[in-house]
């Protein structure tokens, strides 16, 4: 759905986007890690048609965004991090200026505005003014706007940087079914957790560079990054020490109070072996938890954390 | 283009919201009542007056509208763009489905809808002056047309304010005070008792202002719609395209040469000795030399531009018809294109007319002076054309400003030196005293013109060959840049690898 190839977008002599390759199939949804001035915004405002890269090229379900915008425009809905609506418009009727501006004919415009309204759970509000509402409710009345002629491909900044922990869960949630409904969807945030929920790919960007993209599955295990484990004893803690380090496939031990963590790289199939060892030699053990990684565990592993 | 411009969302919004809050009426009402008050009071005390008080009542009601409407609708749609970059609303129009084409026309009929509306709203009371034989049928009409087109300009212009120019405010509001005051000469005519008394002479015929003004406000319009167009397809373009202002330049030279030709044929209608020869073609060549400028600032791509050229426009097609046409190619061959214009121009526009009316004789009389004249401008234009892009070529769009300096420094300092006799030796070197001879000064500089033309073109040359270096400099870095990317093969320079450098790039 979508293809970036060389894509390279300079400020002077800042390079934000550097070289950057990607394919993002349809049904995906794809999020964008990386810190502050990564290239994160850069990359979705040019797939959003509103900034010219330097050099590259990008296509949108086929159509290339420097070449045929028009084109491109019906089958994207975008959102910024920062975003104003008409203050003096009701609800209603901002939504029905964008539905205009998409050439939604009349009667499917106002059946169009009612179910964004009753999807964003704003329908309550239709007839009041922009100004009187909250910050939350503005961003869900833009993500309305977002969605209202049906694009196929969703640009998403940050999108949920305003909302409340209720908000964010409605959002999410809201996010699923988009991605049930068959729609691309490329979103970046700092709040990974987040993510980790409803992102079936991440890509991470760092210093305009993508360090990793792909489905998390497969970049753990391109990492090699074993499994993490946990176990809790009530006695016998050195000796647990001592029988961890006898073996070459785990490394990162530490321990704190009662508990030891590592890393366990010999796979799964070899865990029964070692909780055997461990009582035949006398350690007491109370847990023994298998723990994957998380995407803040993937992120920190792969990024240094720089900017552009 | 499509004048759906009813079904435009920009306009129906803006409608609807000023319809809700009550605009159209609030501000309305009261101008009516004053304006009818005003009409009122002159007609009743009609017996003290000295004429007929509709004489002074219709250019009063005239001027208030032009003005007030005129700020209105430049202030409306230069307000609601600013809003609109400000908040980055404009973002979400640019991504729908709207071409920049019908985002401006909605910007342009939408915004101002209180000044149209006004305008419109004084209808009734023109008519009552018409009733009462203050103003005839037709005046009145044209004026109405004057407005609208004066409106269309003055929203225009408004437009342009938002540019992302170094000057892009001072620039717009000094286009709306210039939109604003076009009109006066209507009022001239109105106060004088004879609407159609004020007329340009065009090729020996008098075409009344208040004819010609609205053709020509249009055009305007149309130049002014074209840049924000531009500048909403992509920033990085220059204001005006190549071929726009070669359009736009053999246009104002048939502009000149026909008010030239005008004015010399209405001096000897009136018994008067028409101008020298050389006069003419001074004017001319000064107008095109201006012009040529003016129009070359507006289409010259800067450093950022230039760069974007080089990374993903230049080979795209011959690099000859690049440079001629491209946007944002360096301006060299466009520069070129403004001299030779000018040699075409004159002798479509000046010297066959000139023939045609006079025979032979006076054109060969002149020749001399013609030779120099062109000589002069020609050099003069490709050395200012040449030094305003390497300027902008080093300093980025914000050169631009003291490239236009250093021109008016350099034409008008020594000139105004010359006027006053202190230097004539290094006078002589400035073009501006050669013209002020050409025109017709009494005094002889004190070198030919032929050092002036060596002088510049030494310039010319020198400038040109640091535009050289520095485009080799950044296409070599580029390229460098593109091999590092794995896009152009490692090898021989310029050779391309075709499969990996798509159309699109």
């Amino acid at each position: 759905m979508i293809e970036i190839h060389h894509l390279r977008k300079e400020y002077g002599n800042t390079i934000a986007l550097d070289n950057l390759h990607l394919e993002i199939p349809e049904g995906e949804v794809f999020g964008l890690i990386g810190p502050n001035g990564a290239g994160k915004t850069t990359l979705i405002r040019i797939l959003a048609t509103l900034l010219e890269p330097t050099y590259g090229q990008v296509r949108i379900a086929g159509f290339d965004v420097l070449g045929e915008p028009l084109k491109v425009h019906p089958l994207i809905g975008y959102m910024s991090d920062f975003f104003s609506l008409y203050d003096n418009m009701l609800v209603w009727e901002y939504l029905d200026h964008f539905a205009r501006c998409y050439s939604i004919p009349g009667r499917e415009r106002t059946r169009l505005v009612d179910e964004v309204l009753k999807l964003v759970s704003l329908e309550v509000r239709r007839d009041s003014e922009i100004k009187s509402l909250s910050r939350g409710m503005r961003q869900r009345l833009c993500f309305a706007k977002t969605l209202l002629h049906q694009p196929k491909v969703l640009l998403l900044d940050e999108p949920a940087s305003g909302l409340d922990p209720a908000g964010r869960l409605e959002f999410r949630e809201l996010l699923r079914q988009l991605h049930s409904m068959g729609r691309t969807i490329v979103i970046s945030s700092h709040i990974l957790t987040e993510m980790k929920d409803f992102c079936t790919s991440i890509g991470i960007i760092e210093q305009g560079q993508l360090v990793a993209a792909g489905r998390v599955e497969d970049i753990l295990r391109r990492l090699e990054t074993g499994l993490q484990l946990e176990i809790e004893v009530s006695a016998g803690l050195p000796q647990l020490m001592l029988i961890l380090q006898t073996y070459e496939h785990v490394d990162q031990i530490a321990s704190q109070d009662s508990r030891v963590r590592c890393r366990w790289r010999a796979g799964r199939d070899a865990l029964p072996n070692l909780h055997r060892r461990l009582v035949h030699e006398g350690v007491d053990v109370i847990s023994l938890a298998v723990k994957t990684d998380s995407l803040e565990d993937i992120y920190m592993r792969l990024s240094s954390h720089q900017t552009s | 283009m499509k004048l759906d411009f009813w079904n435009n969302p920009i306009i129906v919004s803006a409608f609807r919201v000023r319809y809700r809050r009550g605009g159209f009426t609030s501000g309305l009402a009261p101008y009516l009542i004053g304006l009818t008050a005003l009409g009122a009071g002159l007609e009743y005390y009609q017996d003290k007056l000295t004429v007929p008080w509709t004489s002074i009542y219709y250019p009063v009601l005239m001027g208030f509208q032009f003005l007030m409407s005129g700020v209105m609708a430049s202030a409306a749609t230069a307000g609601s763009m600013r809003a609109e970059v400000m908040n980055r609303t404009l973002d979400f129009q640019r991504i729908a489905t709207l071409t920049p084409r019908q985002i401006q026309v909605g910007k342009l009929l939408g915004e101002p809808a209180i000044a149209y509306l006004f305008s419109m709203s004084t209808f009734p009371l023109a008519m009552w002056c018409f009733l009462a034989g203050g103003v005839d049928f037709e005046v009145m009409i044209l004026m109405y047309v004057n407005l609208s087109t004066t409106l269309l300009l003055c929203g225009a212009t408004g437009l342009i304010g938002r540019l992302e120019l170094p000057a892009g405010q001072p620039m717009g509001l000094f286009l709306s005070v210039w939109a604003i005051g076009m009109p006066i000469p209507l009022f001239v005519g109105l106060a004088q008792h004879s609407p159609w008394g004020i007329a340009i002479p065009l090729f020996g015929v008098d075409i009344p202002y208040s004819l010609l003004l609205p053709p020509v406000q249009l055009l305007m319009t149309f130049v002014c719609f074209r840049i924000m167009e531009r500048q909403l397809i992509s920033p990085m373009n220059p204001l005006l395209s190549k071929p726009m202002t070669y359009v736009i330049g053999a246009g104002m030279d048939l502009v000149v040469a026909a008010l030239i030709f005008g004015l010399s044929q209405g001096a000897l209608k009136r018994g008067l000795p028409p101008a020298p020869p050389e006069f003419a073609l001074g004017i001319f060549w000064f107008a095109h030399f201006i012009v040529s400028f003016l129009l070359i600032m507006g289409m010259t791509s800067w450093r950022q531009s230039i760069y974007s050229w080089i990374w993903r426009f230049r080979r795209r097609r011959p690099y000859l018809v690049d440079l001629w046409l491209g946007d944002r190619s360096v301006n060299i061959l466009a520069v070129a294109t403004f001299a030779a214009l000018g040699l075409v121009s004159l002798v479509a526009f000046v010297i066959v007319p000139a023939i045609w009316m006079d025979g032979w004789d006076d054109v060969r009389t002149a020749m001399p002076n013609m030779i120099a004249l062109s000589l002069t401008c020609t050099v003069l234009i490709l050395t200012w054309g040449t030094i305003h892009q390497w300027f902008v070529l080093i300093g980025g769009r914000s050169a631009s400003p003291f490239a236009l300096v250093l021109f008016i420094v350099a034409m008008t300092v020594p000139w105004l030196g010359a006027l006053k006799k202190e230097t004539e030796w290094i006078e002589s070197f400035s073009p501006g005293v050669h013209f002020a001879y050409w025109l017709g000064a009494p005094s002889r500089p004190a070198f030919s013109y032929l050092i002036v033309v060596g002088l510049y073109f030494v310039t010319f040359l020198l400038f040109f060959r640091l535009i050289r270096r520095r485009l080799k400099q950044m296409e070599a870095l580029v390229d460098y840049k593109l091999r590092v990317m794995g896009v152009l093969v490692a090898g021989p320079k310029k050779q391309l690898q075709p499969e990996k450098l798509s159309k699109n790039t």
